[in-house]
C-alpha cells in the first residue's frame, strides 16, 4: 500500500461523509476514526507527516483542501438501459431504450496504490464478475476512471461485461435510495445467522448471532438459465444469461444471448427481495398462500412503479397511447426481454393484461373470486401486482384530467393526431410523480406490517394506515383507490367488518393498558434516548450496532419489556395487545411450546427482531417521529388429523429448539406469532400494534393445511419445495421461468 | 391374413414386474388367436416387484405365445414407445441376468416412432439435442455429487447451514432417480467425463444398447415400420376388424402450431431449446471435456474467450482475494449454482423423451371401441393429437364416419393405458381424460408404489376413478390391489355393470388381464 498516498483519499472519503469544515489536522483525524484498526496505524503515522515538514505530502495536502471547497456531486451519473437491450433493436424504440441513472454519490472502495481508481465496492454492494460454467473472471468496473466520470459510464452494450457491472450497479442503487426515501432511513440487509452452539447442560442455548452484513454480493453472470435470484443464504444476487430463442425473431435474435442483468425490471425485483429480506426476515418462510405471493409481488411492483418514475421512458409510450395507459403498454409488461426470450409473446408477469393464443392483447379483467381460487403463488402475486397497479392507472388518470381539460379547450377528449409534445411532456411528468408516490406509498406499507405471516389484506391495512399517517386527509382519493383496487380482485382483510377505509386503517393509540398509560410513557421516554442514540449515525454499521446495545443488556429494550410488562401486573392487557403469550413458570411456558429463559430473561422468550426509526417529513410539512419495534415468539404445535379434519393437538405443544426434530411428530408446524408496535415519539404514546396473536387456533389450522399441501397448492412433486427452498433460498426456483406445470 | 372375420376381442395383459411397462395384447376371432402384440417391456431402476421376478414374465410370455408346432413363441408386432428404461430395459442384450430374453421369439414387425427413424433429418436433429441434453445432466449430476463435501463445509458456519446440506443430498438424490429412467445405475459408476454415449447414438449408452437390440430383433425378424403422426397402420399389417391411428409423437411444426403463446409448448421435446437451456447444456458439456482434456476447450462464455482471466489468474489478483476467495467470505461461493438447474432440466428431459412416445390407438372396427396406448406421452403430445384427422379406408363397418378425429377416438375409447404411470402431467384434462366418455371405459397403471415421488398423482386417480366407476387396475402397487375390485363392488358400478367387469378380468400373481369385447 502507498502509504503517501493512502491518507489523502483517506481524508477526503471522511470530508464527504462528514461534512466538516474543518482544518487539516481535523480532517486527518476524521480519517482515522472512519477506518478499520489495521489501516489506523499507518494512517496515524501518515497524518502527522505533513506538519513534520515534508514538502511533497504538505503539497498533496493543499490541493485536496482546495478541492474540498468544492463538494462532492450529488449523483453519479451512469448511463444504461431503461427496458431492456431488446426494446433497442426496434427503431421505434431506440431512443427511449437509453437512460441515464442519477445514482446518489458515493464513495467506492479506492484499488490500492492508486488515489483515483476505484472498485465496484460501495458501501451497500460489492459487484463480484465471476462466471463459473465459462471459468472466467471478468475485470472489475471502474467507475472512477477519468474518462468513464467525463461521459456518463460506459456505453450502453450488450457485450462488455463491465457496462454489465455499471449497469447492476446503477439499477440497485436506484432501488436501495427509493427505499431509503421512502422509509426515512439506511436500509440493512438480511444479518448472517451464524450457528448456535448448545450449552453444556442441554437446556439452554447459547444464543444466535445474527452479523452484521456490509455488503450485498453481486454476481452479475453467475448462471446459465433464464433465471436470476436472491440467495438469503449467500447474500448475493445472482443473474443469468442464456440462448434466446424468441417468437418474434425481430426482438431476439435466435441465438443471441439474453442478460438478465441488463434488464433494469430483474435488477429491481431482486433487489428488492434482499431488502425486503432484511426488512422482515420471516416473509421467506411460506405460512399461507399469500407469503411466498407477497414477496413475488412486491418485488414485481417495485420493479414496477421504478419503471415509471422516469419521465423519459414514458414519454414515448404516452405519446403512443395517448395518454392512456390503460391501453397496451409496454412498461406494463415486467421483464419483457425475459418473457420474450424464453419463447411467449408477452412478457413475464403482466400486470395489466395479458395476450391471447392468436396473439391479441386484452386488459385482464379483474374477478372478484381470484383472491379465493387463484392459489400458485405467481399468479397469486400477479393479482396484488393488478391491484397495486390498477391504483396508480386511476390515481394517474384523476391526476391528468384537468390537463387534459385545458389541452381541449374543456371537452377532456383528445383530436386525432399526434399529441402535442408539451402535453406529453406535462402527462409523462403526472405518471412519473404518481408512480414515485404509490411506490413511496407501498414502500412505507412496510412498516406498518406485522412481521411474520403476512396476507394481502395484511398489507391493505398497513397501506391505509401509512398513508393516514402522511396525509390525514385523503382528497385526493388514494386510499379509496387503493381499496377499489383490492376490493375487485376479492382480497380482503381478515377481522375486518367492511372495506370502508376507516375500517381497515388500523386502531389509532390501543388503550388495552388501562390506567397504566405512564408505564408505557416511561418505555417510550426510552425510546426516544434510542432515537437519539441511533438517529445520529449515518453508517450502517454503527446504526447495527448501536441498535443491537439498545435491545440487549441488562437495561435494554428486551430487559424493559420483561420488567416492565412481562414481568408486571398489565401482563394480560400486554399479551392482548401484542399477541405474545407469558404463561408464567418454565413449567407453564414450556407446556405450551414456548421456550421459557432464553437468555436472561425469566419468562417466555420472545425475541426484539427490529428496532426502526422512521423519520419522515410528509406533503403538509408534519414531522413523523415513530420508532417501530416487532416483538415475535415461536412455539412448535402439533395436530390431530383426521382424514382432512385438523385440530390442534392441545397436549401437544413442544418447544421447538429444546426437542431433536425427529420427535417433533408427522403432523407438526413451527408457528410464530407476535406484532410490530408503532410508537410516537412525539405524544410518548403507542400508536398502533399490528399484530399476529400466538394463540391463534385459526391461524395455526391453517398454516397447517397450508404446509401440508391442503391448500390446493401442492403442484410441485418431484423436487419438492421444501429441498429447493433449503437449497438456495425460496427465490431460486420461484423465478425460473422453466416451472414444471 | 384371412380377413374374413373380424377381431372381437382383445385380451389385454398387464405384467406386474414392478415399475415399468410391459403389455400383451392378443386379438382373437371367437375362440381362436390371430393376431399378437407387445407393447414395452422395461423397468426403473430399483423398483423390481419382489413378488414378480422378470424371469416369471419371459416365462409366462414363452407360455402363452407358443405355437402349436414348438416353434419359437410368436410375437406378431413388437412395439417400443420410447427410449426410457421403464420401457425398454429387457429389450438390452444383457441386462439383469438374462440373456437377450426376446431373442428366443419369433417377432414379426417392430414398431417404433418416426423419432427412431436414423434417415428422418428431424428425428437425427432430436436425438443430437436430447444425447446431449443427457450427457449435461449426466455431467452436472456427477459433479453436485463430488461437490457436495465443498458445499456442505462451505455452509457449514450458518444457522441454516444443517438445512442447507440436507436440501443438497436430497436434492442429488432425487437427480440420481431421475438418472434411472436413462439407464444410468448409479452415478459414481459413471466415468470421470460424466458421459457414456456413443457419438451418434441415442440418449445413453444403456438405452442404446437395447434401442439397438430392438431394432436388430426387429431385422432378424420381420423388419422395422416407423410410424409418424396422422397416419394409420397399413390394414395388411394387421388382423382384419382392426384399425390403428397413430396419434403422436408429434412433428415440430405441428407441437409449434398448436401451442402458440402459453406454457405447454414447455412440455414438448423442442421445449429444451425454447426455454434457453441450450447455453447450460453447451456449458455443462465444455466443462465435463476441459476437465479431460488437455487441449484448450471453448467453454461457450458469451464474451468470448479474450475478455476475462480464468480462476488460477483471479486467485492472485487483489480484488478477487479480498472478495471472492476471502476465507470467511467462503460461503458466498458461487461455483456450483449454476447446475441446481439440473432438477428441472431433469425433469423437462424426461418430459421431452416422454413426447417422443409412440402413441397408437387401437380400434375395432365393428364397435368402434379403441384401445388407447400412450407410452408416457406429456402434454405436448396430446395436444397435438388434435391437429389431426385420420381417414378411414377398408375394414370398417360400413356405417362408420369416414373421418376420424382424436375427440373421436377418445369419446370410444374404453381401455385407456394410462401415461406415465398416473403422474400429474402426461393424462391432459379438458382435450384427453374428459372426452374419454364411454360407459365401458377401464383404465390400466402400471406402476408400483414408492418409484417415483407424485405418483400416483392423486386428483388424475380421483378422476379416473369417477369416469372408470372404480375399474381402474394398478398392476404393482400395493396400495391398489386389483384383486379388492373382485372382493368389493365399486360404489358407482351398478350389480351388473360389475359382474361382466369381472367376467373380463384376471389377477395373477404375474398379470392382470382385463378382455375388451366388440
Amino acid at each position: 500500500m502507498g502509504a503517501l498516498i493512502q491518507p489523502t483519499h483517506g481524508i477526503s472519503t471522511g470530508r464527504f461523509q462528514e461534512g466538516n469544515q474543518v482544518g487539516p489536522a481535523n480532517l486527518a483525524y476524521s480519517a482515522i476514526q472512519r477506518h478499520d484498526d489495521s489501516r489506523r496505524v499507518a494512517l496515524l503515522r501518515v497524518a502527522l507527516v505533513p506538519w513534520q515538514g515534508v514538502a511533497s505530502v504538505r503539497y498533496r495536502f493543499q490541493e485536496r483542501i482546495m478541492m474540498s471547497k468544492i463538494p462532492p456531486p450529488a449523483f453519479r451519473k451512469l448511463r444504461g438501459y431503461a427496458t431492456d437491450p431488446s426494446r433497442s433493436t426496434t427503431l421505434s424504440m431506440m431512443q427511449v431504450n437509453k437512460l441515464v441513472y442519477q445514482v446518489a454519490w458515493e464513495e467506492l472502495e479506492k484499488r490500492p496504490g492508486d488515489a483515483v481508481a476505484s472498485y465496484p465496492i460501495g458501501k451497500y454492494l460489492e459487484i463480484v464478475d465471476y462466471d463459473p460454467a465459462s471459468g472466467r473472471f471478468y475485470e472489475p468496473v471502474d467507475l472512477d476512471a477519468p474518462h468513464l466520470l467525463a461521459q456518463e459510464g460506459h456505453a450502453p452494450s450488450v457485450s462488455n461485461p463491465q457496462f454489465h457491472q455499471q449497469m447492476v450497479y446503477a439499477v440497485m442503487m436506484t432501488t436501495i435510495k427509493n427505499f431509503e426515501k421512502a422509509l426515512g432511513r439506511k436500509i440493512q440487509w438480511g444479518e448472517n445467522i451464524r450457528i448456535p452452539s448448545k450449552s453444556p447442560d442441554g437446556k439452554s442455548r447459547k444464543r444466535v448471532k445474527f452479523e452484521f452484513v456490509q455488503r450485498l454480493r453481486v454476481y452479475p453472470h453467475a448462471l446459465r438459465q433464464a433465471n436470476a435470484f436472491y440467495d438469503p443464504h449467500k447474500k448475493a444476487l445472482l443473474f443469468g444469461y442464456f440462448s434466446a430463442s424468441p417468437a418474434n425473431a425481430q426482438l431476439q435474435l435466435p441465438g443471441g444471448t439474453v442478460f438478465t442483468c441488463l434488464s433494469h425490471d430483474i435488477i429491481a425485483h431482486e433487489t428488492t427481495h434482499a431488502i425486503l429480506d432484511g426488512l422482515h426476515r420471516r416473509y421467506i418462510k411460506a405460512t399461507h398462500p399469500d407469503t411466498r405471493a407477497f414477496h413475488e409481488a412486491f418485488a414485481d411492483i417495485v420493479a414496477l412503479l421504478q419503471h415509471f418514475s422516469f419521465p423519459e421512458v414514458l414519454k414515448h409510450q404516452i405519446a403512443q397511447t395517448r395518454g392512456d395507459l390503460h391501453q397496451q403498454n409496454m412498461l406494463g409488461q415486467l421483464a419483457q426481454q425475459f418473457g420474450e426470450a424464453t419463447g411467449g409473446y408477452g412478457g413475464l408477469r403482466d400486470a395489466i393484461g395479458d395476450y391471447d393464443h392468436l396473439g391479441n392483447w386484452a386488459p385482464h379483467v379483474p374477478d372478484p373470486d381470484d383472491y379465493q381460487n387463484v392459489m400458485s403463488f405467481h399468479a397469486r402475486g400477479g393479482i396484488l401486482v393488478a391491484a397495486i397497479f390498477d391504483a396508480f392507472l386511476n390515481i394517474y388518470q384523476h391526476r391528468i384530467r384537468k390537463i387534459l381539460r385545458i389541452a381541449t379547450g374543456g371537452t377532456g377528449v383528445l383530436p386525432a393526431g399526434e399529441l402535442h409534445p408539451d402535453l406529453v411532456d406535462e402527462l409523462a411528468g403526472h405518471a412519473a410523480n404518481a408512480a414515485r408516490e404509490v411506490l413511496r406509498i407501498c414502500i412505507r406499507a412496510l412498516d406498518y406490517c406485522p412481521p411474520m405471516d403476512i396476507t394481502f389484506g395484511d398489507y391493505l391495512r398497513a397501506i391505509i394506515t401509512a398513508d393516514f399517517d402522511m396525509v390525514a386527509d385523503d382528497s385526493l382519493g388514494y386510499r379509496v383507490a387503493f381499496v377499489e383496487a383490492f376490493q375487485k380482485r376479492g382480497i380482503s382483510a381478515s377481522g375486518i367488518k367492511s372495506m370502508a377505509v376507516e375500517e381497515l386503517a388500523h386502531d389509532l393509540n390501543p388503550q388495552n393498558l388501562s390506567g397504566q398509560q405512564d408505564q408505557m410513557g416511561i418505555f417510550v421516554q426510552f425510546l426516544r434516548e434510542v432515537k437519539e442514540e441511533i438517529g445520529y449515525h449515518t453508517d450502517r454499521k454503527a446504526i447495527f450496532e448501536a441498535t443491537k446495545k439498545f435491545v440487549g443488556g441488562n437495561y435494554g429494550l428486551h430487559a424493559r419489556i420483561e420488567s416492565k410488562f412481562a414481568h408486571s401486573e398489565v401482563v394480560d392487557e400486554f399479551s392482548s395487545l401484542t399477541g405474545l403469550m407469558f404463561p408464567g413458570d418454565r413449567e407453564a411456558t414450556e407446556k405450551l411450546g414456548l421456550e421459557f429463559g432464553y437468555g436472561s430473561i425469566q419468562t417466555a422468550s420472545y425475541e426484539v427482531g427490529n428496532v426502526w426509526l422512521a423519520n419522515r417529513v410528509t406533503p403538509n410539512d408534519g414531522i413523523i417521529n415513530h420508532v417501530v419495534v416487532t416483538l415475535i415468539q415461536k412455539r412448535g404445535v402439533r395436530f390431530n388429523v383426521d382424514d382432512g379434519d385438523v385440530t390442534v393437538d392441545e397436549d401437544g405443544f413442544f418447544v421447538p429448539d429444546k426437542v431433536d426434530p425427529d420427535k417433533w411428530g408427522e403432523h407438526h408446524i413451527i408457528f410464530n406469532g407476535g406484532c410490530t408496535l408503532i410508537f410516537d415519539l412525539d405524544t410518548l404514546s403507542l400508536r398502533y400494534s399490528v399484530k399476529k396473536d400466538i394463540d391463534d387456533r385459526q391461524r395455526m389450522i391453517r398454516q397447517y393445511k397450508y404446509e401440508a399441501g391442503l391448500l390446493g397448492d401442492a403442484n410441485e412433486t418431484y423436487f419438492d419445495s421444501a429441498t429447493m427452498t433449503a437449497l438456495a433460498g425460496p427465490f431460486a426456483f420461484m423465478h425460473s421461468h422453466t416451472d414444471h406445470d | 391374413m384371412a380377413k374374413k372375420t373380424s377381431v372381437d376381442s382383445v385380451k389385454v395383459r398387464m405384467y406386474r414386474q414392478g415399475f415399468g411397462d410391459c403389455f400383451l395384447l392378443s386379438f382373437y376371432q371367437g375362440k381362436t388367436r390371430v393376431f399378437t402384440m407387445l407393447i414395452d417391456c422395461g423397468i426403473k431402476f430399483n423398483t423390481k416387484s419382489d413378488d414378480v421376478p422378470i424371469e416369471d414374465v419371459i416365462d409366462d410370455l414363452k407360455a402363452t405365445l407358443a405355437t402349436k408346432d414348438n416353434g419359437k413363441p410368436r410375437i406378431d408386432v413388437l412395439v417400443a414407445t420410447h427410449e426410457h428404461w421403464d420401457h425398454i430395459a429387457y429389450f438390452h442384450p444383457s441386462r439383469g441376468g438374462l440373456k437377450n430374453p426376446f431373442g428366443d421369439f419369433d417377432i414379426g414387425h417392430v414398431w417404433l416412432a418416426w423419432t427412431e427413424n436414423p434417415k428422418d433429418d428431424e428425428a437425427v436433429a432430436i436425438n443430437s439435442r436430447l444425447r446431449d441434453g443427457v450427457a449435461a445432466l449426466s455431467f452436472a449430476a456427477e459433479r453436485l455429487n463430488d461437490k457436495l463435501a465443498d458445499e456442505v463445509e462451505q455452509s457449514a458456519s450458518l444457522h441454516l447451514g444443517g438445512q442447507v446440506a440436507t436440501a443438497r443430498k436430497k436434492f442429488n438424490e432425487a437427480i440420481d432417480d431421475v438418472m434411472g429412467f436413462y439407464g444410468v445405475t448409479s452415478l459414481k459408476k459413471v466415468s470421470q467425463s460424466g458421459i457414456r454415449y456413443k457419438k451418434n447414438g441415442k440418449v445413453s449408452s444403456m438405452t442404446e444398447d437395447a434401442m439397438e437390440n430392438v431394432i436388430k430383433l426387429g431385422n432378424d425378424g420381420g423388419g422395422i415400420k416407423y410410424f409418424s403422426p396422422g397416419t394409420t397402420v397399413d390394414a395388411n399389417l394387421l388382423p382384419a376388424g382392426v384399425n390403428v391411428y397413430v396419434l403422436g409423437p408429434p412433428r415440430s411444426s405441428m407441437i409449434n402450431k398448436s401451442t402458440p403463446s402459453h406454457g405447454n409448448a414447455q412440455e414438448t421435446y423442442l421445449g429444451i431449446d425454447r426455454l434457453g437451456m441450450s447455453s447450460f447444456i453447451d456449458g455443462a458439456l465444455a466443462v465435463g471435456a476441459a476437465e479431460n482434456s488437455q487441449d484448450h476447450v471453448d467453454h461457450g462464455s458469451p464474451f468470448g474467450e479474450e475478455l476475462g482471466v480464468t480462476p488460477q489468474t483471479a486467485e492472485s489478483q487483489e480484488f478477487f482475494q479480498r472478495t471472492y476467495f476471502a476465507d470467511d467470505e467462503a460461503y458466498r461461493k458461487i461455483e456450483n449454482n449454476w447446475l441446481d438447474i439440473t432438477g428441472q432440466f431433469a425433469l423437462q428431459l424426461d418430459g421431452a423423451i416422454n413426447n417422443t412416445s409412440l402413441v397408437l390407438a387401437i380400434e375395432l372396427a365393428d364397435t368402434g371401441k379403441v384401445l388407447l396406448f400412450p407410452g408416457d406421452a406429456q402434454v405436448g403430445s396430446w395436444l397435438s393429437w388434435h391437429d389431426y384427422q385420420w381417414d378411414v379406408t377398408g375394414g370398417s363397418g360400413c356405417d362408420q364416419p369416414k373421418v376420424r378425429t382424436a375427440t373421436d377416438l377418445l369419446n370410444n375409447t374404453v381401455l385407456y393405458k394410462v401415461s406415465h404411470h398416473g403422474s400429474h402431467n402426461a393424462t391432459v384434462k379438458e382435450k384427453g381424460l374428459e372426452l374419454m366418455k364411454h360407459p365401458e371405459l377401464v383404465a390400466m397403471i402400471p406402476e408400483k408404489e414408492d418409484s417415483y415421488s407424485g405418483i400416483l398423482y392423486q386428483p388424475l386417480m380421483d378422476r379416473l376413478n369417477e369416469l372408470c366407476k372404480g375399474r381402474v387396475l394398478v398392476s404393482a402397487d400395493k396400495n391398489f390391489p386389483p384383486d379388492r375390485l373382485r372382493a368389493e363392488r365399486p360404489p358407482e358400478l351398478s350389480s351388473g355393470e360389475w359382474k361382466t367387469f369381472k367376467d373380463n378380468l384376471v389377477v395373477d400373481r404375474v398379470y392382470v388381464e382385463y378382455t375388451i369385447r366388440s
